[in-house]
């Protein structure tokens, strides 16, 4: 299967920045989190429990930033997102209640593939000076049929 | 699988559950993730964005509906995410129900810590594929 690399397509280009999206995370907004989830892990809602972990103190769900991220996506354009959307990253550092997350990403490669053209994008999640989640994240510019 | 598991334990090429597990795609749960994560995007907050008139979720909702299917195998507490990757391939809209099933890929330790790599699989209703995902975990430490 073979790929072609591009510079542009349709009105993207490689080095085009993506929408930003900033939010400040609480304990509330992680204790609704692990509601909507199922995902209860004390490590999360449990300040008592987190003292004796590894981290100290309470920490957000990781694919609660996630989320933040399909928040960009869907700002760029939902439906490339939603049909043929992918996402690889890692969890780098925790975030804490009282941390503002901000989530960036910047085009740097453009595939053509047998199914279709896709942007890669390399994804900036930070608090601070803190990068947060590392990887790619990449959207369908145009599938093969239409 | 109600216990936790110990990582020795855990079988690499296991597939479970035999039933896929079902989830079914309410107004409450996509308004309660939204809320829980600051989405007021107006795509997912509209009845008419999807082409059949259905309401679109989030391709992250991927992040709950998998997690019952993920959680069937306990880590001990104290377990987190390591890694994620998500292939969205159709969004689930709500009134959808989705089946999920879990397979584990690999083990490995590194730096001290357990570390399992699980793949989801989901389809809708209708058999066609929403969502693959691989998941890292960090197993909990087993007292």
């Amino acid at each position: 299967m073979s790929t072609d690399t591009l510079q542009h397509w349709d009105g993207v280009s490689v080095g085009d920045k993506l929408p930003t999206i900033k939010h400040t995370v609480t304990q509330e907004a992680i204790n609704q989190y692990a509601d909507a989830s199922g995902d209860h892990n004390p490590l999360h809602i449990d300040p008592e429990f987190a003292k004796g972990t590894f981290y100290g103190r309470t920490i957000a769900h990781g694919l609660m930033t996630l989320a933040f991220v399909s928040q960009m996506m869907t700002e760029w354009d939902w439906k490339g997102w939603a049909y043929g959307g992918e996402i690889d990253m890692a969890f780098l550092s925790p975030v804490f209640p009282g941390d503002e997350v901000n989530v960036s990403a910047e085009i740097t490669a453009i595939e053509k593939r047998a199914d279709g053209v896709h942007a890669l994008c390399k994804l900036d999640v930070i608090v601070g000076d803190k990068t947060i989640l590392g990887g790619t994240v990449s959207r369908l510019l145009s599938a093969v049929n239409s | 699988m109600t216990e936790f598991v110990k990582f020795d334990d855990v079988e690499v090429g296991l597939e479970y559950p035999d039933t896929p597990v079902e989830f079914k795609v309410t107004e409450d749960v996509v308004n309660g993730y939204l809320g829980a994560t600051f989405d007021t995007s107006d795509v997912y907050n509209a009845h008419s964005t999807a082409a059949d008139g259905k309401r679109p979720v989030p391709p992250t909702l991927a992040a709950v509906y998998m997690m019952e299917a993920m959680l069937m195998l306990k880590s001990p507490p104290g377990g987190v995410h390591a890694k994620q990757k998500f292939a969205f391939h159709k969004p689930a809209c709500v009134g959808d129900t989705l089946l999920t099933k879990v397979r584990i890929l690999d083990k490995y330790q590194k730096k001290g810590r357990n570390y399992v790599i699980m793949q989801t699989i989901t389809t809708n209703q209708a058999g066609e594929p929403v969502t693959t995902g691989t998941i890292t975990r960090i197993w909990g430490k087993e007292e």
